[in-house]
């Protein structure tokens, strides 16, 4: 038996501690882990041997962007207004991460006795990633919008019966209430082209959270270089033409090509927009997640939904990139 | 089971069997549970027994984590069992929704009823269709409603542990099968029990609040607000002694002499081998027998006179524990 972190409850902690009257230190210590809390041997003397930059913990997530060697020796971790800016193409493309407060950055307790730190189910979602690029607690919430489908519920929807029957037509078939669903799945496909190896870790994370998040029955996770008109799962070495799922979510992980002028490969604007066309006959209602967001132009913006990969991005904006882009579609 | 020293609410025996059970009978899943587990030498079945008292203090839902057939489900009605209160259980599908584990109004059967009757009958001050019959009669109680609304039975007496005892027992039974919005739709009712019902009159339990206890194979990560309101708990594959345990005390027939070191020979060897292909199909991400396997595996053995070798054993355990297709 052993317990997993499901985040501490200091009432709950009372409560168990006044009800359950643990008589020794060990099973103090094991109610303690059963209700979430992770326990640290006291590390006396420990902050004074740390140095102060160590200690300091970044007042707010950095936005992470890739970042070629720029003209000027700026610090600046957010990604140029285009391409244009950089005038010197880098051999390398890089992630830049900024530092993250981490386990031994908590300060030490005031006391001797164990300190008791609270521990959160979603610090596992993001393995060897220390800053995910969208918000750890809205991470879910986009990925549920983003890959939501609208199908029908078990409750009658009674508007649409009464509306019905109010003009004395016959009732063939009971209406359905409509309802958000991940239930019909959907294709990811995730770039992995030289614009996007800075992300690489990024999209693996991504992968495992969807895949953690979605049914596991319903959801296709491929990968490609330069267009998706060819992909395959991760691994393998020749990839098989693809083809769009019917009517589901298509989410798309890509730099749309936008890397072309900082490191060679990916495909063109034209190649995108016959992409496009292919998800729209398909019936598929894509979304592109993309660290290059402000480099797109406006064509590629009208043939997709772009929602930029990083943590200013929340469930409402994909919400408002996806009724745009129906809205679009029905005009 | 004696270094954790609590007062404890929920008390079983290591090896907890139905007393009210038939002599020789088998035990079904619901009355016989082996809450030792010997995966973690240190700790056995006591902190499975904390987390369950820690449930019940705290009144917050116990949620199983655990691989297939290690337990999860059959814990929740052997909870009930020894508590003496009764159990409810819902097995959560796709399709599933927060209003089906609450209450339903059936409106399909009402129309119908309104429709077959075509008359001017009255209930209360209300004219309806001949069939009709009062609005609550179309209502359908879920699992939570049926738990919250029992009344405080349990076991006779009136102790200081009684008066914490839950109501009732509830299981939900794979949650990770569910949309998200499923469990974010229990936050409420399970965390203030309570949930508004027909008419807006809120539900709330009439004694004690019932102990939910859900299960999950984790496919799906289930989101952090629930898990916050959640008492978790893993339960591990069970090791090789665990099975012989678990045959042990299954087959184990009360009163009479069986030839025991031939019948736990048998139980040993057939552990061994499940324990064996396990570790194999784990590797190679293959399917892994669970206990039920092979208790079947056991029984089949027993009751046919086949022992743990040879052809018939490896046909007996293609069909019984690995079930691949023979062709791959």
């Amino acid at each position: 038996v052993e317990y997993a972190p499901a985040g501490g409850d200091g009432g709950a902690l009372v409560r168990a501690m006044v009800e359950l009257r643990p008589s020794n230190e060990v099973t103090r210590a094991a109610l303690a882990t059963v209700l979430g809390f992770r326990l640290f041997p006291a590390r006396s003397g420990l902050a004074e041997d740390r140095s102060p930059e160590i200690t300091t913990v970044a007042e707010s997530p950095a936005k992470t962007s890739p970042v070629g060697h720029q003209k000027s020796s700026s610090k600046s971790t957010n990604l140029p207004s285009s391409p244009d800016a950089i005038d010197v193409v880098p051999s390398t493309l890089e992630r830049r991460e900024s530092h993250q407060p981490t386990r031994w950055d908590i300060p030490d307790a005031p006391s001797k006795a164990l300190p008791m730190v609270e521990t959160s189910p979603l610090a596992a979602t993001g393995e060897g990633i220390v800053t995910p690029l969208l918000k750890e607690t809205w991470q879910r919430s986009i990925i549920y919008t983003a890959m939501a489908t609208e199908s029908e519920g078990s409750e009658i929807d009674t508007d649409r019966l009464v509306e019905t029957m109010a003009v004395m037509s016959e009732v063939e078939v009971l209406p359905y209430r409509k309802r958000s669903t991940l239930r019909k799945g959907g294709d990811v496909l995730i770039d992995s082209g030289p614009g996007m190896q800075p992300f690489t870790h990024d999209s693996q994370a991504l992968a495992r959270l969807l895949q953690r998040t979605m049914p596991a029955d319903s959801i296709r996770i491929l990968y490609f270089e330069g267009t998706p008109e060819k992909a395959g799962p991760r691994g393998r070495r020749t990839w098989i033409p693809y083809m769009p799922p019917t009517s589901k979510p298509v989410l798309l992980v890509t730099d749309l090509g936008q890397s072309r002028r900082l490191v060679p490969g990916g495909a063109g604007p034209q190649e995108w927009l016959e992409f496009a066309a292919l998800l729209r006959g398909a019936g598929c209602r894509p979304l592109v997640l993309t660290p290059y967001g402000s480099w797109l132009p406006d064509e590629l913006r009208t043939a997709f939904p772009v929602a930029e990969w990083d943590r200013s991005t929340t469930a409402g904006t994909v919400r408002r990139l996806l009724d745009a882009y129906a809205a679009a579609r029905l005009r | 089971m004696n270094t954790l020293s609590y007062r404890k609410v929920f008390d079983p025996r290591e090896v907890d069997r139905d007393p009210a059970m038939e002599a020789g009978a088998e035990p079904t899943d619901e009355q016989l549970y082996v809450f030792a587990n010997d995966n973690d030498k240190d700790t056995t079945g006591e902190q499975m027994v904390l987390a369950i008292n820690a449930a019940i203090v705290t009144q917050r839902p116990l949620l199983i984590y655990g691989p297939p057939g290690s337990g999860k489900s059959s814990l929740a009605p052997n909870i009930a069992r020894i508590l003496g209160i009764p159990f409810h259980s819902h097995v959560v599908t796709s399709r599933t929704e927060v209003r089906d584990l609450l209450w339903r109004f059936d409106a399909v059967r009402r129309l119908s009823d309104a429709r077959a009757g075509g008359g001017n009958d009255r209930v209360g001050s209300r004219r309806t269709g001949g069939g009709v019959r009062d609005d609550k009669e179309y209502i359908e109680r879920g699992v939570l409603w049926d738990a919250f609304d029992t009344p405080r039975s349990g076991r006779q007496g009136n102790t200081d542990a009684r008066s914490d005892e839950p109501s009732s027992v509830v299981l939900l039974d794979e949650i990770d099968k569910a949309d998200p919005d499923l469990p974010n739709g229990l936050l409420v009712p399970l965390g203030s029990h309570s949930f508004p019902g027909p008419n807006g009159r809120m539900i709330k339990p009439a004694a004690n609040p019932p102990l939910v206890v859900i299960t999950s194979n984790n496919e799906r990560e289930l989101s952090a607000p629930f898990l916050r309101r959640c008492i978790t708990l893993t339960l591990k594959e069970p090791t090789e002694d665990h099975l012989v345990k678990v045959a042990k005390a299954r087959f184990e027939k009360s009163g009479v002499p069986e030839d025991e070191k031939s019948d736990l020979d048998l139980y040993g060897k057939i552990a061994y081998f499940v324990v064996n292909v396990s570790k194999t199909a784990e590797k190679h991400g293959l399917r892994q027998p669970s206990t039920a396997e092979y208790l079947d595996a056991v029984r089949s053995c027993k009751r046919l006179g086949i022992l743990p070798e040879g052809d018939a054993w490896m046909l007996l355990s293609r069909a019984v524990l690995i079930k691949s297709d023979a062709r791959t």
